[in-house]
């Protein structure tokens, strides 16, 4: 996108002329004559440049997309499985320094492809993974650098501080269905303590971001099993049996989901500590 | 205090979470509900301190 060019008079005194008083003008005509150009420059600066910045947006596009002159600076979103094009670095209104970022923010594969003898990182495209995106700069010699950004793996090594919640809860396991647990973020590690009230048939287990999980059993009076595949197991003893998977974690709630074997009862009071950092 | 649903049909706990803040509850309360929702169960949405929770999951 190209910023719209200041057209401030610059040659206000000199369209006057000599002395004020020839071009017939009074003092003050004159001083108002003067300072338009100062406030044109202040209102450019203030005002039409400013907010030419601050309106760039992105270029969303859906489809195969060619690179124009005017995306310089500016960030081409793409949805689909779909091929950006850099058209030759010598082609009018690119050339050295120019430069444009490509974000993938769809679920599909984007091919960033250089044109013709012109490469990009080397090669003749490269591929940008779903949430990935870069910035690609040209130089002299037909070569578009790659300026890369892995959220990913920025997500993946970060080293912030770790954040806990602990929350409870209570479900009727005579209920299969879903059971949504509010957390203020997206939990990292669950551990999940279960008892049904007033007994000991309890279960202890844990869950990571990926849903793996696995659950201990207890059945008085000595009775120990466990799961492999949910975060909770309840059994009654007389062969009612109740498990608790979590399907899915998100930025705000884990989901339980609850299945039954025959004809459980009793309430499943939940304990859980939720981690992330 | 709790976010706690009681069951209409037989006028137990259904479901319940706990909350720290009070702007928790919106959130926690929406979810309970959808929960019901999704089970086809319809509740009555309640406030209650711990002593008030324990004795209705006890009764």
């Amino acid at each position: 996108m190209t910023l719209t060019k200041c057209s401030v008079t610059t040659d206000v005194i000199g369209s006057i002329g000599t002395t004020v008083q020839e071009r017939g003008m009074t003092t003050q005509e004159f001083k108002d004559a003067f300072d338009q150009m100062p406030e044109g420059i202040k209102t450019y600066l203030n005002d039409t440049l400013t907010v030419e910045i601050d309106k760039r947006s992105l270029n969303a596009k859906t489809d195969n997309y060619t690179v124009v002159a005017d995306d310089l600076n500016e960030t081409i979103t793409m949805t689909g499985t779909k091929t950006v094009t850099l058209p030759l670095i010598t082609t009018t209104g690119f050339g050295a320094g120019f430069r444009c970022r490509i974000s993938n923010v769809g679920t599909g594969t984007v091919t960033v492809a250089a044109t013709s003898t012109d490469t990009i990182a080397g090669a003749a495209s490269v591929s940008l993974a779903p949430k990935k995106s870069i910035e690609v700069v040209a130089d002299a010699a037909g070569v578009w650098a790659v300026l890369g950004f892995d959220f990913t793996e920025l997500i993946s090594t970060h080293t912030g501080k770790a954040v806990s919640r602990n929350t409870g809860g209570t479900r009727d396991i005579s209920v299969a269905g879903t059971q949504t647990i509010a957390l203020p973020f997206r939990a990292k590690n669950i551990r999940i303590n279960v008892e049904i009230n007033g007994t000991q048939k309890a279960s202890w287990g844990s869950c990571d971001a990926d849903l793996n999980q696995s659950c201990m059993m207890m059945l008085p009076p000595g009775n120990i099993s466990g799961s492999g595949s949910s975060a909770i197991l309840l059994n009654d003893g007389a062969g009612n049996q109740v498990t608790g998977t979590i399907t899915a974690i998100d930025d705000t709630s884990i989901t339980i989901t609850w299945a039954k074997t025959g004809s459980p009862t009793g309430t499943a009071v939940l304990f859980i500590n939720a981690t992330t950092h | 205090m709790n976010i706690v649903a009681i069951n209409q049909s037989t006028n137990k706990v259904f479901e319940s979470q706990s909350y720290q803040e009070t702007d928790e509850k919106e959130a926690i309360t929406a979810a309970i509900t959808a929960d019901a929702e999704s089970s086809g169960i319809e509740v009555e949405i309640s406030e209650m301190t711990d002593e008030e929770f324990q004795a209705a999951i006890s009764g």
